[in-house]
């Protein structure tokens, strides 16, 4: 953590609302989109962002000030964003839950990504956007840690208490299923 | 350079490949494969495009009032605390320089208005208030006596009713627990015994803070 980092998280510790508001405001966007990644949810993400802070500031003392920040927040605002969907599901979910990582991966006999794929990344936002919101929460969760956080592989496994080989097989595997995904979607879709 | 890699081996390392996640080494053998295999090549590319594709998305917009009901839930109790710590403090020194400038100055009000003097009949008072408020101690420490023994029926009846109940009384029934409560009790009787203003005894601390 990085010296300024270490500085607002002391003066948080000393109740200064100052440093609250610019902790919270330093990272109110990336943990709503997170929770909204997650959830799929704006509403949801507005409760689990306000929760996260309010938890953030409450438990601040129990933060080990060796470990990224961001991690830490992210961990909570993720797990929370599991809670909202495990509530609607009323099934427990865990960004452990391997249940569906049983399916196929590469077929050797895939002749490989041919031009119309390529095209089919042209998709405007909103067809991209309902393509990702397929895949499962927990792939979700990892491709907006690596691709919209810019998270090294070592964090994402920190901050979703996941084992860094599974970071890598859950990547792969959420890669894999948007390309199954963009060629059934055949070309004139 | 030919490298031994498989193309399936290859497209599993692809992704972390294109993250720069992997070891140099592993990397390197990645490259050999890569510049013979124009299959695995595509394949690269297209995870990279997938990957700029998923960076670029865009996002949702912070909620309005978010930092807001934050703040409140946050900084709104523990604003309170401190304005109730400060309160508590301020009012405590208050009634503590209250009492001593009453010992001190009493002697003085008593005479100014016609009251009793002090040293008899208002001493007197307090001390019988003091006899009979130490006596309510005794009485317990008596009782305590008396009804340990069905304090400890109690306990075994409830044993049969749960641990948790157990547990707590389990605490209070130690002797430990018992020792402790009895030494604080002494401690506030002899603390007021040591600085209680004396009547009868010259030099008592009671009776220099009345001859401040
Ligand atoms: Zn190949």
């Amino acid at each position: 953590m990085g010296g300024d980092e270490r500085d607002l998280v002391r003066r948080c510790l000393a109740m200064d609302e100052r440093a609250y508001r610019e902790l919270v405001r330093a990272y109110q966007g990336p943990v709503v989109n997170l929770a909204w990644r997650i959830t799929g949810s704006a509403d949801d993400a507005a409760e689990v962002a306000q929760e996260t802070f309010i938890r953030v500031l409450r438990s601040l003392s129990t933060y080990d000030p060796d470990r990224p920040l961001r991690s830490w927040i992210f961990k909570i605002a993720s797990n929370l964003s599991l809670d909202v969907i495990r509530r609607r599901k009323r099934r427990p979910v865990s960004f452990e839950d391997l249940s569906s990582e049983d399916g196929p991966t590469f077929d050797p006999a895939d002749p490989g990504p041919g031009p119309d794929e390529g095209m089919r990344l042209e998709w405007s936002d909103e067809r991209f956007e309902a393509l990702i919101a397929e895949l499962p929460e927990y792939y979700r969760a990892i491709v907006h840690l690596r691709y919209r956080e810019e998270m090294p592989y070592d964090m994402i496994a920190e901050t979703l208490d996941i084992p860094l080989g599974t970071v890598k097989v859950r990547l792969h595997r959420a890669h894999e299923m948007i390309r199954r995904k963009l060629i059934a979607r055949g070309t004139t879709s | 350079m030919k490298s031994n890699l498989t193309c399936d081996a290859c497209e599993r390392e692809l992704v972390a490949y294109a993250d720069g996640a992997l070891h140099a080494a592993v990397a390197r053998v990645m490259e050999q494969h890569l510049d013979d295999c124009a299959r695995c090549r595509a394949s690269l590319e297209f995870h990279r495009a997938i990957a700029g594709r998923l960076a670029t998305l865009p996002g949702i917009p912070v909620p309005p009032g978010l930092e807001e009901r934050v703040l409140r839930a946050v900084a709104g109790p523990r604003r309170a605390a401190l304005r109730w710590k400060r309160a508590s403090a301020a009012a405590l020194a208050a009634s503590f320089a209250a009492t001593i400038g009453g010992i001190a100055f009493w002697p003085r009000l008593a005479a100014l208005w016609g009251l009793p003097d002090p040293a008899s009949a208002l001493a007197r008072g307090i001390d019988s208030g003091v006899e009979s408020m130490i006596a309510i101690p005794k009485r317990l420490a008596v009782d305590v006596a008396f009804y340990e023994p069905i304090v400890r029926q109690v306990c075994r009846s409830l044993d049969a009713l749960g641990s948790v109940p157990h547990a707590v009384l389990l605490s209070l029934r130690s002797p430990e627990a018992q020792a402790a409560g009895v030494m604080l009790l002494s401690l506030g009787v002899a603390l007021y015994l040591l600085l209680r203003p004396s009547t009868r005894k010259e030099g008592g601390i009671g009776h220099a803070c009345l001859a401040l």
